[in-house]
């Protein structure tokens, strides 16, 4: 049993918010990220935000894994990031993976409809 | 003269082992009263993981040993392992991947260079040596 990562979800209209209940985006843990993203957001139609307020550590694989996440959403639909810790901040930065996503300084500024 | 503050983890060549072993020495370094310094997790993540995923590719039973070194003008990690040398012989130089080609990986050498001040690898007597240093952040 790797990782013990849960990801849950809010809905609004338009939006998916995609919360991820744990510290940590590893290795560990990026293959059951993965997967419940899938589960996730394979039928989405609209956007979603993965709020990562909680996350205070992530690796290559955890950035891999959210990059992964991305590329696996169904063709329409984005996939933003939002509440960045700093030290997660800075592994986006260092691998200038910032460029790829939208990013939400706060939650509140990603739920609003249509919203970047 | 100081107590000299050092520490050997030893780790399983597995991704949840290897979380363990990095929330010891973080917790271990605070208790040495370092500085926090995220680059510290960071690189030795990512040199830990590339340990599990290529050196020991094939032996999931390697083990994975982590010293630990308060320095005059930082912190010094060492980890060792008795998996596969490294292909060239040396540490990869590390080219930061394009971001535009969505890539899932290939970001942890260029981030080691990036998050660490010194190092160094050896082979020795069929072990891998790395020793990362880093400088004491200012507070």
């Amino acid at each position: 049993m790797e990782g013990n990562l849960e990801l849950t979800n809010t809905d609004y209209p338009g939006l998916r918010v995609i919360h991820v209940a744990a510290n940590r985006i590893d290795s560990a843990a990026a293959i059951q990220f993965k997967d419940q993203m899938r589960d996730l957001t394979s039928e989405l139609p609209h956007r979603a935000v993965l709020d990562l307020g909680q996350v205070t550590f992530i690796d290559s694989s955890g950035l891999g894994a959210i990059v992964a996440s991305l590329k696996q959403m169904p063709q329409g639909a984005r996939l933003d990031l939002a509440s960045l810790q700093p030290d997660v901040a800075r592994v986006l930065r260092l691998t200038r993976m910032d460029r790829v996503f939208v990013i939400h300084e706060a939650l509140d500024k990603a739920v609003v409809p249509d919203g970047n | 003269m100081a107590t000299k503050h050092c520490a050997r983890f030893s780790c399983e060549a597995t991704a949840l082992a290897v979380r363990h072993t990095l929330q010891e020495m973080t917790r271990r370094l605070s208790d040495w009263a370092v500085p926090a310094d995220p680059r510290v997790e960071l690189a030795v993540a990512e040199a830990m993981n590339n340990i599990v995923e290529h050196a020991y590719a094939d032996n999931p039973d390697g083990r994975i040993l982590l010293d630990l070194e308060l320095l005059p003008e930082g912190v010094s990690v060492a980890l060792s392992d008795r998996g596969l040398a490294m292909p060239d012989g040396a540490v990869p130089i590390g080219d930061m991947p394009a971001p535009e080609t969505l890539p899932e990986g290939g970001w942890g050498w260029s981030l080691i260079h990036a998050c660490c001040d010194g190092l160094h690898y050896e082979r020795v007597q069929g072990a891998n040596e790395l020793t990362m240093v880093f400088q004491r952040v200012e507070i």
